[in-house]
Parts: structure tokens; C-alpha cells; sequence
């Protein structure tokens, strides 16, 4: 039995359906898409492996430094707001874990004793500690080690556990992009619904067999069951249940972000409950924490903390000081998130500080994001064109002779400061406006008043504060190369 | 099957020898002229350097020790540990001997910088590098590392 190449749509073409747009659509729908995607992905990848590994060790000339912390970050973000979660689409870590599935065929489930999200969440932690710690930014080396590493844990992870072990429990960079994408304007989605409710194959999760009992299409390796799924949480893009869907009936939509995801309490397959999942409370918490703190440790400021915090605490160990200004960005947000659940708890005068929390916590995504988008937007719009000079620089390089022309170093950005500046504040208003919008949606859904909700509205409009100040603090690079 | 096998495998022969021959070329570029010339900063004005225009006094040493003189311009590259920035790339003029100075250089931004010299030298090119670290920004932040070495 051989497999068509391109889904075919039953259904008569829907104008907000990207899989029956002519070109866009046929793309989407083509078996091979993703896979194209990831080779090319991969090569970048191979690219920075390369020239971090064998290339010159500073990062404005080397591949490692620029194209990871200039243009993938900057694309990402951007790609999560205009387009949707197309980074997990285009992945080429999964590569070596399809290998990794190929070659061993695990069976074994995901430890129970590690549920959810709780390693991603530390993970996630570990990795920027690292990165601010060890200027990863300033290290081709460390970066080729960083990606190196990372097909290395995809493969093995995937080579002993079933399903997608690395991609739900492990990837922090799919975690980023899973809350990122709560504000994208794409979502995998079925056509009709009813005609789901007649399938009796589930194609979409189980997958697809041929008659020998060989799997011809996988089914959504992340569990989320297309009939009951909401939104883009935990979905990688990999539009693997696009491909098994018998009768063409799932496809990419368009929509209005942040409407159909708001509410906490809807059943979500593959995840249930938000209101019921401390782990993505905390990884929502933790990922809103991280954007400031990334942005904090490249401005001035930043270093009048640490000389404080060095006299005060007598340490001269930047790692150890970059870990205790963490913790204490955490804590300091937690504690805010606490507070602001107990007043709304006295004001509303119902459930309690608990009940409140893992409700409203989620309300702070957009505006973390917004930050997290506003800062790694700054560095693509000021620094995108610096790959053009490399590139010259490195084919100079290799082969002895400016093919593409001597390296023009003084290309740079695609917008000048002060413009790059503006559109990132726009950017971080954007993400507040997202935040605020949330927030008045569940006091409505809990029947609360304005001044019931109004702790998270100042919350978040600190942190929007917090965020304009922090983009208009003048820049400060520290280097390891110096030390 | 084999016919596909062998196709991959020869790609991945051939892009591994891509590599490894790249590797070395790439890797023996500057860094490795470098060693032949270095460069060190006699003065920076203004000092401590602040972010706005500046002068560099740079003295360019060849493998002995000795001062190289008689280049009558070098071109200096100030740029930062982070991608992404536009690098200033001025000129310098020989000052006194194996001194140069630059002209029209200016610390865009605060933090630390590194300074690559390039020019010619009895016929080949040379590119020295050193570093300027902490470079206050407008609020006067002396950077963490002179604030750890003050304590």
C-alpha cells in the first residue's frame, strides 16, 4: 500500500484553512514538508557546529555567535507571532530522534516520578543560569557544545522512551515555543468537527497502519487527541495528524489568539486542565521571570546589582551571583503572583488564594512574552544584516578568494536604534494589552468586579513598566573572553 | 536499498572531508597570523573609556617583542564578545615608533570591547587582537569586573 504524497481536502475549502490556500496549503499538506524544513534547519545547524567548533572564537565573526543569538532567537519569536509555532516544525533535533526511534524501538513509557513539565522547568532554568553565567553569547565554542548536546539528549531520550518523551517533558527551546504560540495567529485544527465524531480509526492519535500492521503515519506523538484539542499548547506543528487523518478533515486555521485558550478550566486533551497543572502554572511563572531577568543581565544596572550584591554578600563568584539574582527574580515574581492571588481572594471573597493562583497566573504569559519577543526583536533588527559580512568572511575563509566580495563589516541592522526601539516597546505593549485582555476575560467568567482583578492588571502593568525601562537602559556586554 | 545507502554514504564521506579540509582553514586564519604580531594599548583617552568618541594608543609588537614601525596606517576594528553589532573600523597612524593612534574611534556602546589591528607587515597581512573590557555606559557603571577587583 503506497501513501499519497499530498493530503487531499474532502471538504470544500474554508478561507481561514492555510491547507486549502493554492501553494501555502499544498505545501502544508505535502508528506515531505517537515522533513524538508529540518534538512535545511539541519545544515544551519551543522553550520554552527562546525564554526563554533573549528572556526575563529569570536562571536561577531563565527556562525555560532551570530546565527543562534542574533537571527534564530529574533526569527522565533517573530515567526511565533506573525506565523505560529513553525520552529518545532522545522526542528532538526527531531531528526536524530526519529533515528534514535528507528534504530530501537522503545516501548518504555516517561517515568511517572517525572510528570509533566517539572524538568523542562528546570532545564529551562539551568539554561539561562548558564547562559548569563558562562556568556554563552560570547562562546562559539560553548554554543556548538549547547546544540551539540542537545541532538545527543534528543537522540537518547528518544531512543529509550516512546512517543515524544524529549519534545513533551524535556526540550526547554518546545516549552518556550508552546507558551510563545498561545499568541499565534495559526492553530492546528479539525475542519468539521462532526465528522470526527463518526471516525472510528482515530487516525490522528493512534496513527496509521498498512495491512500488515506497519505504521505508515504516525498519529500526534504528544498525545493531543484532535477532537478534544485546544489551542497550540504542547503542539510541535509537526502537522503529523494532518498526514493520518483519513478523510483530510485537520488543518492549520487561522484565528484570533488568545480566545479559545483562556479559559483555565477547559478540558484540553493531551494536558487537561490548566487550572489543574502546577507544572505549567510554574513554567508560565518561570518563563515570565526569565524574560526579565535575560533582558536585565544586558543593561547597565545590572552590573551595579552585582557589585552590590558582591559587596554585600562578600562574593566574588559571578555564577553564584548571576544564581542568587535569579532565584531572586523568581521568588520576587512568585511572590507577587501570591500576593496578588491573596488580595484578589479577599476582594472576590470566593475560592481561595490557591484556587485563584493557578488561574490567573497564566494571565502573565502574554506580557512575559511580549518581553521575551521585544528583546531577541531588538537584536535581530539591529544586528540581522551582520550575516552578510560572516558569510563573506567565511567563504574568504575557506576558499582563499572574495567570491562574494570583501566582508562589508559595517552592515549591521535592519533598523536604525532608535526605530528598533520603538517597535520593541510596541512590541511589549502588545504583550501587556494580551495580558490585560485575559485577565478582564476570566474576572468576567468568576463573576469578579474590576477591583477584584485589579492586582494582576497592576501586576502586569508593572511588568510592562519594568519592561520599557529595561529597553531603555543603555546596553552593557560582558564577555568571558576577558576574563 | 543499497543503491540508497551508498548515495548517502558517499554524501556524508564528501561532506565530512568538506569539513574537516574547511576546518583547517578556516581555524588558521587570523588567529594564527596573529601570533606573529601583537598589539597592546599604551593609552586610552578618555580614561577609564566611556561610551562616545575616543582615542586609542596601540603598540604594534612583532614575535621578539620589538616595536613594528614604519607602517604608515593600520586599520583598527573595535568590536564586542556579542553578535550583532555594527564593529567601528577607523584608521590609525603611526605616532612615535611602534605606537599608532587612531582616528574618529568611537565606544558605541558600554561593556567589553575587543580591538583587532590589521595591516601589512615585510609583505603579509596581519590581524592582533586585544581587549578593552568594561567600558562605562552613560550612567557610570564601572562594570562588575573593576567593581570585584576594587573590593
Amino acid at each position: 500500500m503506497t501513501q499519497a504524497r499530498t493530503v487531499r481536502l474532502t471538504k470544500r475549502p474554508v478561507r481561514h484553512d492555510l491547507t486549502s490556500w493554492p501553494l501555502v496549503g499544498r505545501l502544508l499538506r505535502w508528506r515531505h514538508a517537515r522533513t524538508t524544513a529540518q534538512i535545511v534547519v539541519l545544515a544551519l545547524a551543522l553550520l554552527i557546529l562546525y564554526d563554533g567548533f573549528f572556526g575563529p572564537q569570536l562571536a561577531p565573526k563565527n556562525y555560532a555567535g551570530v546565527l543562534p543569538w542574533v537571527h534564530w532567537r529574533g526569527l522565533v519569536v517573530l515567526a511565533l507571532l506573525v506565523i505560529g509555532n513553525v520552529f518545532c516544525f522545522a526542528c532538526p533535533f527531531m531528526l536524530p530522534r526519529r533515528l534514535a526511534q528507528r534504530l530501537f524501538r522503545p516501548r518504555r513509557g516517561w517515568p511517572r516520578w517525572l510528570p509533566g513539565k517539572w524538568l523542562a522547568v528546570a532545564l529551562l532554568l539551568l539554561f539561562f543560569w548558564a547562559y548569563e553565567a558562562f556568556d554563552l553569547w560570547a562562546s562559539p565554542l560553548l554554543t556548538a557544545w549547547v546544540a551539540a548536546a542537545y541532538f545527543l539528549v534528543a537522540f537518547a531520550i528518544d531512543g529509550v522512551f516512546r512517543g515524544a518523551a524529549f519534545c513533551k517533558h524535556v526540550c526547554p527551546i518546545g516549552q518556550f515555543n508552546f507558551v510563545g504560540s498561545l499568541l499565534s495567529p495559526t492553530e492546528v485544527r479539525v475542519r468539521e468537527p462532526d465528522l470526527c465524531r463518526q471516525c472510528r480509526t482515530k487516525d490522528c492519535i493512534r496513527g496509521r497502519y498498512d495491512g500488515a500492521g506497519r505504521l505508515r503515519q504516525r498519529g500526534c506523538e504528544l498525545g493531543l487527541f484532535q477532537q478534544s484539542k485546544v489551542g497550540n499548547l504542547d503542539c510541535t506543528f509537526c502537522l503529523d495528524c494532518v498526514q493520518a487523518c483519513p478523510y483530510g478533515n485537520v488543518g492549520v486555521m487561522l484565528r484570533r489568539p488568545l480566545q479559545d485558550e483562556t479559559d483555565p478550566e477547559r478540558t484540553r486533551s493531551g494536558i487537561g486542565q490548566l487550572a489543574g497543572r502546577p507544572d505549567w502554572a510554574m513554567l508560565v511563572l518561570v518563563l515570565t521571570a526569565l524574560g526579565f531577568l535575560n533582558a536585565f543581565g544586558m543593561v547597565s544596572p545590572v552590573y551595579r546589582l552585582l557589585e552590590w550584591l558582591s559587596r554585600a554578600l562578600s562574593v566574588t563568584n559571578e555564577p553564584l551571583l548571576v544564581g542568587i539574582v535569579f532565584a531572586g527574580g523568581l521568588a520576587l515574581l512568585g511572590a507577587l503572583v501570591g500576593l496578588a492571588s491573596a488580595v484578589t481572594h479577599l476582594l472576590a471573597g470566593r475560592p481561595g488564594v490557591r484556587w485563584i493562583l493557578t488561574r490567573f497566573v497564566y494571565t502573565l504569559a502574554p506580557v512575559g512574552f511580549g518581553m521575551w519577543a521585544a528583546h531577541y526583536l531588538f537584536h535581530f533588527l539591529t544586528g540581522a544584516l551582520t550575516v552578510v559580512p560572516l558569510t563573506q568572511s567565511f567563504v574568504l575563509d575557506l576558499t582563499g578568494r572574495p567570491w562574494l566580495g570583501q566582508p562589508a563589516w559595517q552592515l549591521a541592522s535592519l533598523l536604525s536604534l532608535d526605530r528598533a526601539t520603538d517597535v520593541v516597546v510596541l512590541v511589549v505593549a502588545l504583550g501587556f494589552l494580551g495580558s490585560l485582555a485575559w485577565t478582564t476575560q476570566l474576572g468576567r467568567r468568576y463573576g469578579y468586579r474590576f477591583g477584584a482583578i485589579l492586582p494582576w492588571v497592576l501586576l502586569q502593568g508593572a511588568l510592562f513598566l519594568l519592561g520599557v525601562w529595561l529597553l531603555g537602559q543603555p546596553m552593557e556586554m560582558r564577555g568571558t573572553l576577558l576574563g | 536499498m543499497v543503491r540508497r545507502s551508498s548515495v548517502a554514504l558517499t554524501v556524508a564521506i564528501v561532506l565530512c572531508s568538506l569539513l574537516v579540509t574547511a576546518s583547517c582553514q578556516r581555524g588558521s586564519g587570523t588567529e594564527a597570523q596573529g601570533t606573529a604580531v601583537s598589539v597592546e594599548i599604551v593609552a586610552i583617552e578618555p580614561d577609564p573609556p566611556v561610551i562616545g568618541p575616543a582615542t586609542l594608543q596601540l603598540r604594534l609588537l612583532d614575535s621578539r617583542g620589538m616595536p613594528i614601525t614604519g607602517l604608515s596606517t593600520v586599520e583598527v576594528e573595535g568590536t564586542m564578545s556579542h553578535a550583532g553589532m555594527r564593529p567601528v573600523i577607523v584608521t590609525a597612524r603611526e605616532w612615535s615608533p611602534g605606537v599608532y593612534v587612531t582616528e574618529g574611534f568611537t565606544f558605541t556602546m558600554g561593556g567589553d570591547w575587543i580591538i583587532l589591528v590589521r595591516g601589512t607587515w615585510n609583505g603579509r597581512r596581519f590581524e592582533a587582537r586585544t581587549d578593552i573590557p568594561a567600558v562605562r555606559s552613560a550612567t557610570g557603571s564601572t562594570g562588575f569586573r573593576i567593581g570585584v577587583a576594587a573590593l
